[in-house]
């Protein structure tokens, strides 16, 4: 990988840079297609699916872990089809599968281990508050939460060096981090994170989201997924789930919250829930790495 | 297009294939995207609703647009957690859907199904997968959806799926606005119930107090009927007494315990006058009256009460004041008694007047205003308006040093209310205050009064003398009208005891030998007919059986003669009672009845018409039978006479009503001196027309005038 963080760089160069390298598996395209189909059935998502034997034990160790709370064993893809939902189920494969695409990001500029941890957090609480919400297709939201911080990972990998002095600004001085971004190239993560999915198709209620999740009120078409991850993100911060030690909690969106309209005593109950779940879930995810 | 003479390469059936694919797809979503747009059957559907189980009804037939389904129902949520299956298609497949539902309630889909808004179908072995989709609003879940799928169909694509959560939403949206909608109906019954359970319990704290008031009204009244009746007897007996021979000493006590007793007995019949406005009992009568006499009476009543007090009492009234109206004289005269009497009370010196105008006319009736204004002490603004409060005085200290009970403002503006009318009052302390108030009264087209130029010859003043001496019960409730009766019996010189009802009058008549009674016929606890019938029976402790009984009634119409008589009363006396025909009726019956109540003094009779024209032993008498003088002055007289007849007749011609007053005034005091009352009585008239200054009626009287001077001529001739 060539750092090309001598010349200016912008969202298209990074994605262009980057969409060859982190490809999206090719099952995933298929499986869409599948679910999409009038004239699909159960067993032909199912075997799509079981193509990939790794994501295939992940996915069933996902449905029988307190993220879904399921009262007996879910042993095959097709009752996991059933009881969690075909759109669903894809979903989390989305989000299993993008985790095992981004490896190669040397340690001393991320730790890999705490990026995902705080990105699964984020998934999670997302996820715990699209429930509470009584929210059609809460896995949308795991997946947005989860996806939310791709852009760091993309940049690190094509403007290595901008990164590094972006990390130790925010290090030594008390800026947030997104601000930082923006002063320094004037985008942030946000951007280059819905773009990288935009690239690989990913549908719009997912990247729009992670593109505003630092400035939810400019949210379009999806303001309330947006207000949810931008909750989510803050949630994980305070709860100790940052990427780094010393990372300044964002603040807080009123308006936002006002839309969520979460009674707070309710937080209390949504954190409850959602810290068994991301033991469990980091602890599944983590063998992709 | 099929390549000529080869195979499809793989690339091309797979192109095809994919082109099939996107075809298929794209014709599903424009089938699914026009179901969501024509739905408007649908939400009409869900509008008009009126039960949960419409709502059912609409989403089940909506949902088979959609999905082919070989059986589908919706189960209610129960409040106690259960599930109901309220209605199913086909109809008849019931029973197979309620077999699934345990079963999926066994194997807990059912209620994982309930906890995820999105469409679930769980494949089965026999029978056909079971599609379960819950009905549920962000905030609660109101139902579910159960269908079995049709046989080998165990999936349905994305699209679908998401329609068929958009219906379902709809409908959990409907539900739970009917639900609201029903808790406002609750509510409002409810709040509805609240109101009138909080009305009917104020009713009933009202009738309570309405109930409390009565009895006070009724304890007032009946308390007053108690002190009442041993009053009567204290001033009957006191004026025994007063008969009797006394020291200067003792005569002077007993007037005293006398003045004082019709005090207490004032005061007595105000509270009652009271208790009858809190019960709604006064009342009005109708009688046709001449305001203009009715006015003057009243102020001569009150001009003895005036000059005690050092004041002067001024009666005004207007030109325009109509004479005759239909009304209740006794009560105007009230109200007028008890402001003039409150304007005496609080002037200490000064003058007291009342003015009398005419507000308007209409439709037959005229508004009067009364306006009573003094010289005194004043009402303080802030007291000004509750004066007319019952038990209020302008100033609590003053009771003490003007004594009165407080009511007598509150009984004058029931009284002016019921006469149509306000009363009102404006003040300013130490400048005087005046008080006024208003009556709308019928106007009479002609008077339909008795006239009394005959009768008041008929007894003439001197004959009045004749009747004094004699001890007069008068029964009569209302206090003004005991006032005036009183008053004119004052005048012809008899003395009456008053009693306000028929019971209190056959007390007095068992205590006392009344020469003769005055009973009114309506009066409250015994009216005049039942006491005439206690008074005539022999069983009775009455003394006098026998004693002469005049009614005096209001309606005065035709058999109320007859029903007097009948009572076992002796005559009959319409009201508003006049001084000439009461005193026509007292003569008639104390001179012509038992001798042992006639006073010793001789009886003189009618006096002959002769004697009216011209009364010679009358003038002789005056003039110490010196014949020379009387001749000299009936001489100057008669010259001087016919002058002022001519005088007259020219002025009658002209409007100076002040020339015709004098001159009257003239010749009636030369009619005087010589004796002639005739003459002189129509001389009166005249003056009396010309100060109100009706020049009509002075020309009317003008003919009665030359005839009655043509006989005087005659009879001195």
């Amino acid at each position: 990988m060539t750092d090309n963080s001598s010349k200016t760089p912008t969202i298209d160069s990074i994605v262009e840079q980057t969409h060859t390298v982190y490809s999206l598996p090719l099952f995933f395209d298929r499986l869409n297609e599948k679910i999409n189909h009038p004239r699909s059935s159960l067993a032909d998502i199912g075997r799509v699916i079981s193509e990939d034997q790794g994501l295939t034990v992940r996915l069933l160790k996902l449905a029988n872990s307190p993220l879904f709370g399921y009262h007996t064993t879910i042993d095959s893809i097709t009752k996991a089809l059933t009881l969690i939902g075909t759109q669903q189920l894809r979903d989390l494969a989305l989000a299993v599968s993008v985790m095992g695409s981004f490896s190669s990001i040397p340690s001393e500029l991320l730790q890999m281990k705490s990026f995902w941890k705080h990105n699964i957090a984020c998934g999670i609480l997302s996820r715990s508050i699209a429930t509470y919400r009584r929210e059609v297709n809460q896995e949308r939201y795991f997946v947005a939460g989860m996806l939310h911080d791709v852009g760091i990972l993309v940049m690190c990998s094509a403007i290595p060096e901008s990164m590094k002095e972006i990390f130790q600004q925010r290090a030594a001085g008390n800026q947030l981090y997104y601000a930082s971004e923006q002063a320094h190239l004037g985008f942030d993560h946000g951007a280059v994170g819905s773009a990288l999915l935009d690239k690989w198709k990913i549908p719009l209620n997912i990247s729009e989201p992670i593109a505003f999740h630092h400035s939810p009120a400019e949210a379009v078409r999806y303001p309330l997924e947006a207000a949810t991850i931008h909750l989510a993100d803050i949630m994980c911060h305070t709860l100790g789930y940052s990427l780094t030690a010393n990372w300044l909690i964002p603040p807080l969106n009123n308006t936002v919250w006002e839309r969520l309209d979460i009674p707070v005593n309710q937080l209390d109950t949504i954190i409850k829930q959602s810290e068994k779940q991301i033991e469990e879930t980091c602890a599944i995810l983590s063998e992709a790495l | 297009m099929k390549p000529e003479g080869r195979a499809y390469s793989e690339l091309e059936l797979s192109l095809l294939e994919r082109n099939s694919y996107l075809e298929e797809a794209n014709r599903q979503y424009v089938s699914l995207l026009d179901t969501l747009a024509t739905s408007g059957e649908f939400q009409n559907n869900l509008g008009e609703a009126g039960a949960d189980k419409e709502v059912f009804e609409a989403t089940l037939s909506e949902i088979r647009k959609v999905v082919p389904l070989k059986a589908v129902g919706c189960l209610e949520s129960m409040d106690d957690g259960s599930f109901n299956l309220v209605v199913c298609y086909p109809p008849d497949s019931c029973a197979v859907l309620s077999s699934v539902v345990e079963r999926t309630i066994m194997d807990g889909t059912f209620s994982w199904a309930l906890n995820r808004s999105q469409t679930m179908i769980t494949p089965s072995g026999n029978g056909g997968a079971v599609m379960l989709h819950a009905i549920a609003t962000r905030k609660r879940i109101r139902g579910m959806l159960i269908g079995i799928m049709p046989e080998n169909i165990e999936y349905l694509d994305a699209s679908l799926q998401d329609v068929l959560t958009i219906i379902l939403y709809t409908a959990a949206y409907a539900l739970e606005s009917m639900a609201y909608q029903s808790l406002l109906r609750t509510n409002l019954s409810l709040l509805e119930e609240r109101v009138s359970e909080r009305t009917k319990e104020l009713q009933s704290a009202m009738e309570m107090a309405e109930a409390a008031n009565q009895a006070k009204s009724e304890f007032l009244a009946t308390m007053s009927h108690e002190i009442r009746t041993p009053m009567n007897g204290v001033i009957g007996m006191t004026g025994m007494l007063l008969d009797t021979e006394l020291t200067k000493e003792q005569r002077e006590y007993v007037e005293i315990v006398r003045k004082s007793g019709e005090n207490l007995l004032g005061l007595i019949n105000a509270i009652l006058d009271f208790s009858k406005v809190e019960a709604g009992k006064l009342d009005i009568e109708l009688l046709d009256f001449d305001l203009i006499t009715t006015l003057e009476d009243t102020t001569e009543l009150l001009e003895h009460q005036a000059a005690d007090a050092g004041l002067q009492l001024k009666c005004l009234i207007a030109p325009d004041v109509p004479h005759y109206l239909k009304g209740d004289p006794g009560r105007l005269r009230q109200v007028i008694i008890n402001l003039v009497g409150n304007a005496i009370k609080f002037t200490h010196e000064g003058e007291v007047t009342v003015s009398t105008s005419l507000v308007s006319t209409d439709g037959g009736f005229a508004v009067i205003r009364f306006e009573i204004k003094d010289s005194g002490i004043g009402i303080p603004d802030d007291r000004r308006a509750i004066i007319f409060n019952p038990f209020i005085q302008a100033d609590g200290t003053t009771s003490r040093k003007y004594g009165g009970t407080g009511l007598g403002l509150a009984i004058c503006k029931h009284l002016a209310e019921l006469m149509g009318g306000e009363i009102g009052c404006f003040s300013e302390p130490g400048q005087g205050s005046t008080f006024w108030f208003t009556v709308r009264l019928e106007l009479l087209t002609s008077p339909k009064l008795t006239p009394e130029v005959s009768d008041k010859t008929a007894a003439g003043e001197q004959n009045f003398a004749s009747l004094s001496g004699f001890r007069i019960l008068l029964a009569e409730d209302n206090i003004i009208n005991q006032k005036v009766a009183q008053s004119i019996l004052g005048k012809i010189g008899c003395r009456a005891d008053v009693v306000a009802n028929g019971l209190e009058a056959v007390r007095a008549l068992e205590l006392i030998d009344y020469a003769i009674v005055l009973m009114d016929c309506q009066m409250p606890d015994m009216d005049g007919f039942v006491a005439t019938g206690v008074i005539r029976d022999p069983a009775s402790k009455v003394r006098n059986h026998s004693v002469p009984i005049i009614a005096m009634t209001a309606n005065a119409m035709k058999g109320d003669r007859e029903k007097c008589l009948e009572a076992g009363m002796d005559d009959y006396l319409a009201k508003p009672v006049k001084k000439d025909e009461l005193a026509k009726a007292l003569l008639k019956w104390l001179t012509a009845g038992d001798s042992a109540k006639v006073p010793q003094q001789e009886e003189k009779g009618a006096p002959p018409d002769a004697s009216l024209l011209f009364d010679k032993a009358d003038l002789l008498s005056r003039m110490d039978d010196d014949q020379d003088f009387v001749r000299m002055i009936l001489d100057e007289s008669m010259e001087e006479l016919p002058k002022q007849l001519a005088e007259l007749r020219e002025l009658c011609r002209g409007t100076d009503v002040k020339a015709i007053r004098s001159l009257s005034h003239a010749m009636k005091g030369l009619a005087a001196n010589i004796s002639t009352t005739a003459l002189y009585d129509i001389a009166g008239k005249v003056e009396s027309a010309a100060k109100d200054g009706v020049l009509e009626s002075i020309r009317e009287l003008l003919p009665e005038l030359e005839r009655t001077f043509e006989l005087t001529i005659e009879a001195i001739k």
